[in-house]
C-alpha cells in the first residue's frame, strides 16, 4: 500500500496498535507491519513524528523505560486517546461499511 | 545493542545515517535529540532482529536504513508534524511578500510595454479617452504647462497621462526590483542558516495556484477593458499593456501549480505520512 493511501488513517492505526498494550516505537511499527500482513509499506521513520504529534495532542503518553535490558521510549494510550480511538473506530467502521456496500465486497 | 561490524575506515552505516538525519533537521528543531535517540534504537533493533534470522550485519543495517526512509523525507515529515498557527502565518506573509514583489515587477513590465506601444502607435493608443474629458480651466492650465507641445487641453491631458502611465509603472517596477533583491537576499540567508521550518507548511501547489488565479483574473479583466476601449477608441493600450504581463505571470504560475499538483513536486506526497 502506498504511503499516501495511509494519510488520514495513520493516527487510527497507531492508536489501535497501542490499545491495551504500551509499546516502544520499533514494536509499534512491527505490530503495524505484522497486523497488516506487510501491506503497510511506509518509511518507518515517518511514524515517529506521528507518534510525537499524537503525544502533543494528549492522545498518547511516553516515557523512557527499560525493555529487554535496553533503554526505550515507551508509548501508551491516554484516556483521551482511548476515547479518540473509539470515535475513530466507529467512523472507520461506518466508512468501510459504506465503501464495501458500494464496491460489493463483504464488510470487514 | 548491536554495532554493525565494519572494517578499516568504513563508518558504521547507522551512525552515518543518523549524521545525515541530523543534518537534514532544521537547526533548533525541538526534540531533535529524542528523535535521533529513537531512530538509533529503532535501527539497531531492526538489525538485531535481522541478524538473529541469519542476515549479515551490514546487509541488515542497510535494509533497516532503507525501511526507515531517506533523511530528507523523515525530516520533512517531522517539520510538517509540528506546524503551528504562527508558522502558517509566517509562511503566508512570506508568500504574500513574494507575490507583491512579482506584482510590482509585472507592473514595471507593463510600463515598459506601454512605452513601446506609445512609441509604435502614438499616445492616442494609450489615453485617447482623455481628449474627450471636459477638464476645468485650472487643470487645463496645468496640463498645458506640463505638455507645452500640445495644441488643445485634451491633447495635453492625453500626452501627460500617456507619459505618466509609463513613468509610474516603471517606478513601481523599480520598487519591485529592489524588493526582489531584498527578498532574494533574505531568502538565501534564511536557507543558508537552515531556517526552513516553515517551507513545507502550506500545500506546495497553493501559492502558485492563488497567484495564477489572481494574475489570470487581472489579465482577463484588462483584456476585456482593452477590447471595450478599442471599440470605443478610447486608448486600449493602457489596458492591453497591463494584460500581457499579467497573462504571462498567470501562465507561469499556472504551470508551476499544475506541475506540483500532477507530479507532486515539492509536496512530498508520495512518501510522507502523518503530517
Amino acid at each position: 500500500m502506498r504511503a499516501e493511501q495511509l494519510k488520514g488513517h495513520l493516527d487510527l492505526l497507531l492508536l489501535s496498535v497501542l490499545d491495551g498494550a504500551p509499546a516502544h516505537g520499533y514494536a509499534v511499527i512491527t505490530r503495524l507491519r505484522d497486523r497488516s500482513g506487510g501491506a503497510f509499506d511506509l518509511p518507518e521513520g515517518t511514524v515517529y513524528p506521528a507518534l510525537h504529534r499524537l503525544e502533543r495532542a494528549g492522545l498518547v503518553t511516553s516515557e523512557w523505560g527499560s525493555v529487554a535490558g535496553r533503554r526505550r521510549r515507551v508509548y501508551a494510550l491516554t484516556g483521551a486517546g482511548a476515547t479518540a480511538l473509539a470515535d475513530r473506530r466507529a467512523a472507520w467502521t461506518s466508512f468501510a461499511s459504506g465503501v464495501s456496500a458500494v464496491v460489493g465486497v463483504a464488510t470487514p | 545493542m548491536s554495532r554493525v561490524l565494519t572494517s578499516g575506515d568504513v563508518p558504521d552505516p547507522i551512525d552515518d545515517y543518523l549524521d545525515r538525519l541530523l543534518a537534514a533537521l532544521p537547526p533548533g528543531t525541538p526534540d531533535a535529540r529524542r528523535l535521533l535517540a529513537e531512530a538509533e534504537d529503532h535501527l539497531r533493533d531492526a538489525v538485531d532482529d535481522a541478524v538473529s534470522r541469519g542476515v549479515p550485519p551490514d546487509d541488515a543495517a542497510f535494509a533497516a536504513i532503507a525501511r526507515f526512509g531517506p533523511p530528507r523525507v523523515v525530516a520533512r515529515t517531522w517539520r510538517r508534524s509540528r506546524v503551528t498557527t504562527a508558522m502558517v502565518v509566517t509562511r503566508l506573509a512570506r508568500a504574500g511578500a513574494a507575490l507583491a514583489v512579482v506584482g510590482l515587477l509585472a507592473v514595471g513590465a507593463s510600463g515598459a510595454l506601454a512605452a513601446g506601444m506609445r512609441a509604435a502607435a502614438g499616445p492616442e493608443f494609450m489615453a485617447n479617452n482623455l481628449t474627450r474629458v471636459p477638464f476645468s480651466a485650472e487643470r487645463c492650465a496645468t496640463f498645458r504647462r506640463l505638455e507645452p507641445s500640445a495644441t488643445t487641453c485634451g491633447q495635453a491631458a492625453m500626452l501627460h497621462h500617456a507619459h505618466e502611465m509609463v513613468t509610474v509603472r516603471l517606478g513601481a517596477g523599480a520598487v519591485g526590483l529592489v524588493g526582489a533583491v531584498v527578498f532574494g537576499g533574505l531568502t538565501r540567508r534564511r536557507r543558508r542558516l537552515g531556517h526552513r521550518r516553515t517551507d513545507d507548511v502550506l500545500p506546495a501547489p497553493l501559492v502558485p495556484a492563488v497567484a495564477a488565479t489572481a494574475f489570470g483574473l487581472g489579465a482577463a479583466g484588462f483584456t476585456l477593458l482593452g477590447i471595450d476601449s478599442a471599440i470605443g477608441d478610447t486608448g486600449p493600450g493602457q489596458y492591453l499593456s497591463a494584460a500581457v504581463p499579467a497573462a504571462i505571470a498567470a501562465v507561469a504560475f499556472g504551470a508551476v501549480a499544475i506541475r506540483r499538483l500532477v507530479v507532486g513536486e515539492g509536496s512530498g506526497a508520495s512518501a510522507t505520512v502523518g503530517g
